[in-house]
């Protein structure tokens, strides 16, 4: 929202001795964020006017003409490409030598200078401005025609009837004015300004309307909760016309476009006081009872943008005859509206419920500078008061302009008061500082029209009172705010000196991701959480019982993930493209829908991990299974987690993982980890041509596991090494062979590996041999040699026996 | 027989000139000082010598003896060297060729800065909370003072599920799950993911992070706001920070507050990244609104506190000079593979 500092200046003495660029950061720190300060007018000492007094045709190009200006004694010929330049007209022209500061599209300042300069072969001493061209409009149809009586000659900066556009605009945040309906319009802003300077602020102008009489209109306010006041007035014998150019360069100046007299009136008090109005043309009305309703559900409502909208019980209308002349602070209709021959009006200055203008505006799309007042909570107090700034407004163009019958005002359901009850200590101690008096206290809070008693029982004003200022802690805002809470020095925090608890589960993906990074290689990325369609049935997933979003970004974030490997593949089958191999991993969440609690699902935490070696090395592919595993045991090894299992997976196996190759990590039946190689399918579909091997650790599972450390002492007796080869099935696992040996040495074996395993000449189709070095030694003594003995013949015994010969 | 002893000693030298490795040199030593020398040879004839001449045949066999070893050990250090140099000279490699991939690997931006704030919180005596990504109504919004219908969901554009949860907009709904579970006084702060409905560009994202802080304890004030964010941004920007509180409107907290640092890049004196204010809007905060803390179980007559929110992408993205915010979630190696 662009804020006048000449309008403000209307209400509040303000002394300038402060740069705009000063007083820009004095609002932002006072009261809300100023994110723009544009000083205008200043471009106005570097023009006068000049009279056109003849234009030629440009000897080689049809869109530029010649023109000859004089500013009364000299003259000067211009190329013009404007197509208003006509002999007659006054223009402001800029002379060689004027200099003006223009601004680059970063924001970098530097001065332009008019120089003489040919344009296509005529020589051009001069130019003729347009508004945009002297900082006073966004943009402009042509150069600037100033009124036919305007003198000649004059620098238009030293000119009276030029004085109004010298100004300096603030560009307020929307966002940070979302609490202060009193900041929508510019008298609410001169009231900060009286505070914060200490300025006595003006009343608020308009005629006196406390006369009455007999108002021939009637309200019939059905739904006061909604509409806690609806005032109006009749007013006849307006005409339509242009507004006064003062108004219309103040409106131009804070970016509102200008219409006719009426309609601009009613905008100006919008800026100026904040309370939006509305003004019905009386001769399309049916009847003199304006009612305020809710609208019926299907009701359709043809709004001045010429569209058509439906609308729902939620929303609230302006009835006449039975038909919605108004969607209620949001637009009105097209049919009842200002129009050309308009000589009769009914000024609407009403107050609706925030809420229900909020829905309607969201609902239809149809943000207006009403709406986005009313949403704000309004203060019904204003509606009067807007009433007798119109007509005193309306009268400056239409003198004949005459009240019929008075205010009619339905009041129905005002504000309680609010009375809040503080102490100085409390508003001195929470912010922290002894450096504001309760003097400094009174004289602000008055100024910012808070009521005080002695005992600091505060009368919070009316328009504060809406929903912004309630509670002692409010009073701490506008006291802090107004000594400037950059004038508050620091203090230090006292606390208890105690140890903070450890949250133990961001502890363990630390410690994961530690060993994942600088002990592995392993490179992290992060993933989005969400899925769609076509992702789950490439991953033979269902939709099903998945979070769905309502307004999703896209197609393919529609769904809340149940697995965070389809993620982590697509991105490996992205990466394959650049790197040759590479290790990586994703620590993120997924959303169980089978655990809900409430509303919401459990959310787990799972670690994917991605080996992926070079397509050429056939020789590493297989080895890089048996590195994830060992990558996954050394994990959950430094989570602490003890006496894993490992077996092949068991149970129904995801679409991506190869039925072949597939281990878990099991701590009893728990799955506490897998490791798996890509399914050929899903690589052949995503096109990757490595051979992916890839681990999912359940995070929540190993984070419950129990962490238990028992430390053994150093073995003092030597052990005796024993290697044994047996034959086997080809799919036999050594798992399970090493078992045998285990039952059959018991606690006399100290440490059992496989060394070696051969298939192919020499065996048998189908088998394979399996050659194990184990060492047998005791806690208490050295193994005597008919023990080792017995103890060897046992294992060859069991195997055998185990089926599983020896070789 | 000195004659001899001479003559020994010179097919010895002739000998050890040719020595070529240390076999053969070993082998010279056996033969010329074994037990079975030539010089032992010569001195069985000093049975027959006189006293005289057995002193000086005697001193003439040592200085020989003493000599032959001295060349010996000599010669067996020219050859070992010969022998090094030979290896050395036989190994050079290229050392610019490099074959072997590094182990060293490294985590996401977001983590490093994060835990990296994380770890400056917790020395200062805060506990790191964690919450749900997908959050109720309650907790995202009512429980922080934000009811139906208020114009401040506006600044926040929530994705809706059709059972009514939402997906957070915001850190600040692990607030009131915290004050839920620990009592007054403490230092909390709750990192994470939230979500807003936002088309990405290179400035925009729908998942990004934040870092929310909280601190309630009795007579919590402003002033102790403003010293606690100086010091922990001077830790986080790793220098002397100048902060900045002006009023902002967050329906959480009363007063609420805009903090700005000083502009790292002109210290305060105005530039383009600055908009030539010399001062950047860096964090939300303010004292913790009443309600909020009565939602929380927390008695506001008795407690006050502070909350911040610190915008994590908008950290990394300075830090390291990212340009485009769509990197983070890219899942691309070429992006997170460079924060070694």
């Amino acid at each position: 929202m662009w804020i006048s500092l000449n309008w403000i200046k209307d209400f509040v003495e303000y002394k300038e001795d402060l740069t705009p660029n000063e007083l820009g950061v004095l609002i932002s720190l006072r009261v809300a964020e100023v994110e723009d300060v544009k000083i205008c007018g200043d471009a106005l000492s570097q023009v006068r006017v000049v009279e056109v007094v003849k234009t030629e045709p440009h000897p080689d190009a049809d869109k530029l003409k010649l023109a000859t200006v004089s500013d009364g004694s000299v003259e000067r010929r211009i190329v013009c490409g404007a197509s208003n330049c006509r002999e007659g007209i006054k223009i402001p022209f800029a002379d060689l030598g004027a200099k003006f500061n223009v601004v680059d599209k970063e924001g970098k300042p530097s001065v332009f200078e008019i120089k003489p300069i040919k344009i296509r072969g005529v020589e051009s001493t001069g130019m003729l401005c347009s508004e945009s061209e002297l900082g006073l409009a966004e943009s402009s149809d042509g150069i600037w025609e100033l009124p036919a009586d305007t003198p000649l000659g004059q620098k238009m900066s030293e000119m009276e009837q030029f004085s109004g556009l010298k100004d300096v605009l603030f560009e307020i945040d929307n966002k940070s004015l979302t609490h202060r309906p009193d900041l929508w319009g510019h008298y609410g802003l001169a009231r900060e300004f009286s505070a914060i300077f200490g300025k006595p602020l003006k009343e608020y102008p308009g005629v006196d309307l406390s006369e009455g009489g007999n108002p021939q209109f009637s309200i019939n306010n059905e739904t006061p909760d909604l509409c806690r006041r609806y005032s109006s007035l009749e007013v006849k014998n307006v005409k339509v016309g242009p507004s006064p150019q003062w108004m219309q360069e103040r409106l131009k100046a804070v970016g509102m476009n200008t219409i006719n007299n009426l309609v601009d009136v009613t905008n100006y008090i919008l800026l100026e006081l904040g309370q939006p109005m509305h003004a019905f043309d009386v001769a399309t009305l049916d009847n003199n009872v304006m009612g305020i309703r809710r609208a019926k559900d299907g009701e359709i409502f043809k709004a001045l943008d010429e569209k058509d909208y439906p609308l729902t019980e939620e929303d609230l209308v302006i009835d006449n005859g039975g038909k919605a002349v108004a969607l209620a602070g949001v637009m009105g209709g097209l049919d009842s509206g200002i129009s050309d021959s308009t000589t009769h009006l009914l000024l609407e200055s009403a107050n609706f419920d925030a809420a229900t203008i909020r829905r309607t505006s969201v609902r239809c799309g149809l943000r207006s500078d009403s709406s986005a007042r009313f949403e704000k909570s309004l203060d019904p107090e204003n509606t009067v008061a807007a009433l007798r700034r119109a007509v005193e407004l309306i009268k400056e163009t239409c003198p004949e302009a005459e009240v019929v019958g008075g205010v009619m005002d339905s009041f129905d359901k005002p504000y309680e008061p609010v009375t809040i009850e503080t102490k100085y200590s409390f508003l001195q101690q929470r912010l922290g500082t002894d450096q504001i008096t309760d003097e400094f206290i009174d004289e602000k809070l008055t100024a910012l029209g808070f009521g005080l008693s002695s005992d600091l029982k505060i009368e919070v004003p009316s328009w504060r009172r809406t929903k912004d200022v309630s509670i002692p802690e409010d009073i701490v805002e506008e006291v802090g705010r107004m000594f400037g809470y950059d004038n508050i020095a620091p203090s230090t925090l006292e606390f208890e000196i105690k140890p903070a608890a450890v949250n133990n589960a961001r502890k363990l993906e630390r410690i994961l991701k530690a060993q994942l990074t600088n002990g592995f290689g392993f490179t992290e990325i992060m993933l989005y959480p969400w899925s769609g369609d076509k992702q789950l049935s490439q991953y033979g997933l269902s939709s099903e019982g998945l979070m769905t979003l309502k307004n999703a970004i896209s197609e393919d974030c529609k769904f809340m993930r149940s697995h965070s490997m389809p993620h982590f593949i697509d991105a490996i089958a992205e990466n394959v493209k650049y790197f040759e191999s590479f290790k990586t991993f994703e620590f993120g969440r997924i959303y169980d829908t089978n655990e809900m609690q409430g509303l919401l699902p459990t959310e787990k935490f799972k670690l994917c991990g991605a080996i992926v070696p070079e397509f050429k090395k056939k020789d590493l592919q297989t080895e890089s299974f048996y590195d994830a595993k060992a990558v996954v045991l050394d994990l959950l090894q430094a989570a602490g987690v003890t006496n894993p299992q490992i077996r092949p997976l068991e149970g129904d196996l995801e679409s991506w993982m190869h039925p072949g190759i597939a281990a878990g990590i099991y701590r009893g039946k728990q799955l506490l980890a897998e490791i798996y190689k890509l399914h050929p399918a899903i690589a052949e579909a995503k096109d990757i041509r490595n051979n992916v091997y890839l681990f999912q650790i359940h995070f929540n599972e190993i984070e419950k596991v129990e962490r238990k450390f028992s430390y053994k002492p150093v073995v003092k007796f030597p052990g005796v090494p024993f290697d044994v080869t047996v034959v086997a099935d080809e799919k036999t696992l050594a798992s399970q062979i090493e078992q045998v040996i285990n039952k059959a040495a018991k606690k006399n074996l100290r440490d059992i590996h496989v060394f070696s395993v051969y298939q192919g000449e020499g065996m048998e189709p189908g088998k394979k041999s399996v050659s194990f070095r184990m060492t047998f030694g005791a806690d208490d003594h050295t193994l005597k040699p008919d023990e080792v003995e017995g103890l060897q013949n046992s294992v060859m015994q069991s195997l055998d026996k185990a089926g599983f010969p020896l070789k | 027989m000195i004659e001899q002893l001479n003559q020994l000693y010179e097919d010895f030298k002739a000998q050890l000139s040719e020595v070529a490795d240390i076999q053969q040199l070993d082998n010279l030593k056996t033969h010329f000082l074994g037990k079975k020398s030539p010089m032992g040879n010569i001195l069985r004839g000093l049975k027959d010598a006189t006293p005289e001449q057995r002193k000086e045949l005697g001193m003439k066999s040592n200085e020989i003896k003493n000599a032959m070893t001295d060349g010996i050990e000599a010669r067996r250090e020219e050859i070992k060297k010969a022998e090094i140099d030979t290896k050395i000279a036989s190994e050079w490699i290229d050392v610019t060729l490099n074959n072997s991939k590094s182990n060293i690997a490294g985590l996401h931006p977001v983590s490093v800065v994060q835990y990296e704030i994380e770890d400056i919180f917790t020395s200062m005596g805060f506990t790191v909370l964690d919450g749900p990504h997908i959050e109720t109504d309650h907790y995202n919004f009512e429980a922080l003072n934000i009811p139906q219908d208020h114009p401040a969901r506006d600044m926040q554009d929530t994705f809706y599920f059709e059972n009514g949860a939402i997906l957070r907009t915001h850190t600040s709904a692990i607030q009131v799950r915290g004050m839920e579970k620990i009592k007054p006084p403490f230092k909390v702060i709750g990192p994470g993911k939230v979500f807003r409905v936002e088309r990405p560009d290179a400035t925009h994202e729908a998942a990004f992070h934040q870092l929310e802080g909280m601190v309630v304890g009795e007579d919590i004030n402003v002033a102790q706001l403003i010293s606690t964010m100086k010091t922990l941004l001077s830790e986080i920007f790793k220098r002397d920070v100048d902060v900045r509180l002006r009023p902002g409107f967050f329906p959480f907290v009363e007063p609420g507050f805009e903090l700005d640092i000083a502009c790292q890049l002109c210290n305060g004196k105005g530039c383009s990244v600055c908009k030539q204010i010399g001062w950047i809007e860096l964090m939300p905060c303010g004292m913790v609104h009443p309600n909020v803390l009565k939602s929380g179980g927390i008695d506001p007559d008795k407690y006050s506190g502070f909350a911040f929110g610190l915008g994590l992408d908008r950290l990394v993205m300075m830090r390291y000079k990212i340009e485009d915010i769509r990197n983070l979630h890219s899942g691309d190696l070429r992006f997170s593979g460079q924060f070694v």
